[in-house]
This record gives structure tokens, sequence and C-alpha cells, in this order.
């Protein structure tokens, strides 16, 4: 194996602030029992890949999408309960099995209707997959800024 | 093996949240799981391959259930699919 082997990443989806998943406001993702991760309460709607890979599921309403890729899983999940809001408000930027590369565009939320509609906007990046000593960086980013580091 | 046979009543479909506690509960077995919907299947214990099925309000779930276990699992996931799929809400 190369040493020069890239640092294994996971990459905000989105500028705001970057929170530990127990504080999102969901019992389920909270839980940590779909894996490890974290929230981010968006600034602005435009979303993006946190990794490099294929978009597995892409869901009709907009608000969750899959990702495979570098051999781990992640499940980006724009809002809580947003799935309610049966897609008004989201628009897609991706589909079903389309490549994507890190920090190129997966969706875009209206976070102002969003929240009108009585939704919390918290997007949470959950990891299914085991990841070997995840690090998670806190506090504000930029969307593509480093969100996780793991070996 | 066991098998059942779930319709979904929830209007918003199989989305993330039941899919959740649909993987979560399964990852407590030691049973294959294998979840049938249309043409699809799915692995019980992967939560993005249970979201993967893409299920809809109306459609058809067939559980398949494998192992040791697989009679406390198919009463555990019974339940977890009436809980946060068998409601008209």
């Amino acid at each position: 194996m190369s040493i020069f082997k890239k640092k294994n990443t996971i990459l905000s989806p989105c500028d705001g602030e970057i929170v530990e998943l127990k504080n999102v406001k969901d019992e389920l993702f909270s839980s940590g029992l779909l894996g490890y991760g974290f929230g981010i309460k968006p600034t602005q709607g435009e979303v993006f890949s946190p990794i490099d890979g294929v978009v597995t599921n892409a869901f009709d309403t907009g608000h969750a999408y899959s990702i495979e890729g570098d051999g781990i899983e992640v499940l980006v999940h724009i809002g809580i309960d947003t799935v309610e809001l049966d897609g008004e408000g989201f628009s897609a930027r991706v589909k079903q099995g389309d490549k994507i590369k890190r920090h190129s565009p997966l969706a875009y939320a209206d976070l102002e209707l969003i929240t009108k509609k009585g939704y919390d906007t918290t997007t949470v990046v959950v990891i299914p997959t085991e990841l070997k000593s995840p690090k998670l960086s806190l506090g504000n980013k930029k969307a593509g800024e480093i969100a996780i580091e793991y070996r | 093996m066991k098998s059942f046979t779930f319709t979904i009543k929830d209007k918003n479909g199989l989305h993330a949240r039941p899919a959740g506690v649909i993987s979560a509960t399964s990852k407590g077995f030691l049973a294959k799981i294998t979840i049938k919907c249309k043409e699809k299947e799915a692995d019980g214990k992967r939560l993005l391959s249970v979201m993967a099925l893409g299920a809809k309000c109306g459609q058809a779930l067939e559980f398949e259930i494998e192992g040791k276990d697989e009679e406390e699992a198919l009463s555990a996931l019974k339940s977890v699919c009436e809980e946060k799929l068998g409601n008209d809400i």
C-alpha cells in the first residue's frame, strides 16, 4: 500500500454549523443506531455530496439521498421529518445511478419554505458502514470542508 | 425459513425512519433477513439497501428470514412493521 494514500474524509454537504448526531432532534438518528454521523444546521440550501461515489438512491421526495463509494455508504437526509412535505421545497440535482464527485451538487432545498412549513432544516449525514476511528470536526463549516476524518 | 408479507399503509411509504427501525431491528438477530418488493430485493440489515427498495404506500413487502433465531426475528419485525408502517396517517 502506498504511504501516500490520501486521508479518508467525508465532507460537509452544505454551509452551516455541524453538531453531534446525539444533538439532532430525531430520536432514530440521534440514537446512533443507523450509524456514525453528524447533523448540520444549514445556512444556505445548496446541498453537495460528502463523498465520491454513485447515487444508490434518490428519493422521489427529494429529501434523502444515498451515495456509495470509497468502500462506504452515506445517507444525506435533508431536514427532520421532511418526507411529509412530499417533495415540496426540494429539487434533486441527481438521480439514482448517477456518478457523483465529492462537493458536486446533490440537491437544492428551499430552507425558508421548509422552515415556514414548520420543519427543522437540520440535515443529517449518517454512515451505516463501519468507520475506523472517525473524528468529527464541529462548528461552522463551508460546504466541501472536511467534516469527518477516518482511517 | 420463515416468511411474512406486509402491505404498507403509511402514506409516506418505506422512508428513512421505518427503514432505519427495520434495519436496526434486523441487525439484532443472527438470521439472514431478505426483503422483497416488486422485482427488488434488499438485505434487511442494511439501511440503504432497505431504503433503496423505494417501497410505496400500498405495496407489499415480503420478508424472508432464515437462521436459528428466525422465530424471534419474525415476531419482532412483524411488530415493527405494524408500528411504523401500519398506520394510515
